[in-house]
């Protein structure tokens, strides 16, 4: 038995059917980074010029230094002279909120929100507290408004939002690059062709996994390089760690995704799953809701998952906002390796029970 | 009914009392035969009889309800590597990648055979030239025509040389001449002393290649045909075959 020989061809084999599929490779790329670029601009909330805060500020020092103070973060004004005219703006949602400031400034700041998006409504009074302390801290006597950890610039919060992106990222593929290809190979009957030879079915099992975690690694440096040189997030703080947090990831996603391939074996069955808890898996995960605002068994839930855990690791490894925990990783290959025992299992008592 | 046990020569190929059921309902049962090395069998049988599903059972697909499949006397099962080492199949069940070549598709099926990379290549150019595909050699599987696909089935099934060797309808949709060609080289198999069992729905193709008839009807063996005339064999199952299958009826 040669067993190294078998194992390169079955590699060699999986890595041609996706290279001899050059639309299937091109498209996967280039959605790929196009999902890491659409993340960047949506989540790292970037206020277009068009959206304007009014401003009814009657002292025109403190007018100057409220202005100067938005204009840091990044937000555009526009002044009115009443505070008639500027509720009027609001209602006809030419601004999105207005800063009131009257004469017995600091004691009184007045912000108001547009109302109509909830949504719009707490990322732009979050900037105005941040505008609000600001021009607070500027002024001597009387209360202050202060608030620390405002550190974030764009370039860091956009390489926080492209770590939480990347575990997602890996998640899709692997289910497409891993759980889909078994799915098909069982389906089509490629996989009874391999088990009617002496194929070893843990050699099997591991030479597929490879090959997936390969295709998927290529996918996602090839689509960080085009979201890099594009969108520019910068370099992760971890460079090696990041690298590492990768493959981490890849190896518990791609455990996870054959574990539900192999328990499931149809297409349709397996579709369903897969996709569905993606997008259950994304929202418990912190990508893009924080886990802290999460009711309670939500957050129990989220700690069951692994998604949690891989974008923990992520951000810690590519935005340093997180230590870097052993815990994570050690939970991470945890997943990973109970995926691929689950699939070992199934894959050990394999057969065509069906009629044709 | 022939009481086949009795074969004097070792079977390579055993099924013994072998079923299978679907849903509550046997596909097939009591399915008893030897194949020895050396000898072509063929089972016959209208269509859902059961005859792919023997073919599963000898190859290990299935997990079966009753019996037992054993090639060379060991019983094949998913630890045993040897037993199905000793196995090639030709079937629907095991399509080719599309998109490898042909040399390329032998190639890989040499791999999973565990042959070593020089032994590997003068087995393919063997079967690829006892299949004559040596033209067809560097063209993508997904171009090829049906026959020549077959063909290809045939060469990957062949290529470590097994001891038995399972053919599912392995001339369906050939043309005669193909046909042929396929039936000689099943004879050159069997005089070289591989076992092999097929499925067809060819009297013809029965009475021409197989030295052991087996008629398969609602998965239980009906009939046993064995070492006839070929033109005394195709009378008798033509007259077996104009008789309705149970459940149908004559316009």
């Amino acid at each position: 038995m040669n067993a190294g020989r078998m194992a390169w061809m079955l590699l060699r084999v999986q890595v041609l059917q996706w290279w001899r599929e050059p639309r299937h490779a091109l498209v996967s790329i280039a959605l790929s980074a196009v999902f890491l670029m659409i993340a960047h601009y949506l989540l790292i909330v970037y206020i277009g010029t068009h959206v304007q805060i009014g401003l009814y500020v009657p002292n025109p020092a403190l007018a100057r230094a409220v202005t100067r103070a938005c204009a840091t973060h990044e937000l555009n004004t526009r002044t009115f002279a009443t505070p008639v005219a500027a509720t009027d703006a609001l209602r006809a949602r030419t601004i999105v909120a207005c800063v009131a400031i009257t004469s017995n400034f600091p004691h009184h700041v007045g912000i108001t929100l547009a109302g109509y998006n909830p949504l719009l409504d707490r990322i732009i009074a979050g900037m105005l507290i941040g505008v609000a302390a600001d021009i607070s801290g500027a002024q001597p006597g009387g209360p202050q408004l202060r608030m620390y950890n405002m550190r974030t610039t764009r370039r860091e919060l956009a390489m926080f939002m492209a770590a939480s992106m990347v575990p997602l990222l890996i998640m899709i593929l692997t289910a497409l690059n891993g759980g889909l290809a078994w799915i098909l190979d069982w389906e089509q009957g490629m996989l009874f062709r391999i088990l009617v030879a002496p194929v070893p079915r843990l050699l099997l099992l591991l030479v597929r996994a490879a090959g997936s975690a390969l295709l998927t690694l290529l996918v996602v440096a090839v689509a960080w390089a085009l979201y890099s040189s594009i969108s520019r997030p910068g370099t992760p703080v971890h460079v090696g760690a990041a690298l590492a947090a990768v493959l981490v990831c890849v190896l518990a996603a791609n455990g996870v995704m054959s574990a539900v391939a192999a328990l499931t074996r149809r297409f349709l069955l397996y579709s369903d799953i897969c996709f569905l808890l993606s997008f259950v898996l994304m929202f418990l995960s912190g990508a893009l809701v924080p886990i802290e605002t999460l009711p309670n068994w939500e957050r129990f839930l989220a700690y069951c998952t692994p998604t949690y855990y891989a974008i923990r690791l992520a951000r810690a490894a590519f935005a340093g906002t997180e230590p870097l925990l052993m815990r994570d990783v050690l939970i991470l290959i945890c997943w990973g390796v109970a995926g691929y025992a689950l699939a070992y299992l199934n894959l050990r008592n394999a057969r065509i029970d069906r009629r044709a | 009914m022939n009481d086949i046990t009795t074969t004097t020569p070792p079977a390579a190929l055993h099924l013994r009392d072998i079923g299978k059921r679907y849903d509550g309902r046997w596909v097939v049962h009591d399915v008893t035969l030897a194949v020895p090395a050396g000898e072509i069998a063929g089972i016959l049988g209208h269509n859902g009889a059961g005859k792919s599903t023997v073919i599963r059972a000898c190859a290990g697909w299935l997990r079966l309800d009753h019996g037992q499949v054993e090639v060379n006397g060991r019983i094949v099962c998913d630890s045993d590597l040897a037993a199905r080492a000793t196995l090639g199949v030709v079937s629907r069940d095991t399509p080719l990648y599309a998109f490898l070549s042909v040399r390329e598709m032998v190639l890989f099926q040499t791999s999973l055979q565990g042959m070593a990379a020089a032994a590997g290549a003068a087995a393919c150019a063997r079967v690829l030239a006892l299949c004559q595909l040596d033209a067809v050699a560097a063209q993508r599987i997904s171009t090829l025509s049906s026959g020549m696909y077959q063909r290809v089935l045939l060469a990957c099934a062949l290529v470590h040389t097994p001891a038995v060797l399972l053919l599912d309808e392995p001339t369906t949709g050939l043309d005669p001449t193909v046909r042929q060609h396929v039936w000689a080289i099943l004879r050159t198999l069997a005089a070289q002393g591989c076992a092999i069992l097929l499925t067809t729905h060819y009297l013809e193709e029965a009475a021409q290649v197989c030295d052991a008839v087996y008629v398969l009807e609602h998965g239980a063996l009906t009939q046993t045909m064995r070492d006839a005339a070929p033109a005394a064999l195709l009378a008798a199952l033509q007259g077996w075959f104009a008789k309705p299958a149970a459940g149908e009826t004559c316009a």
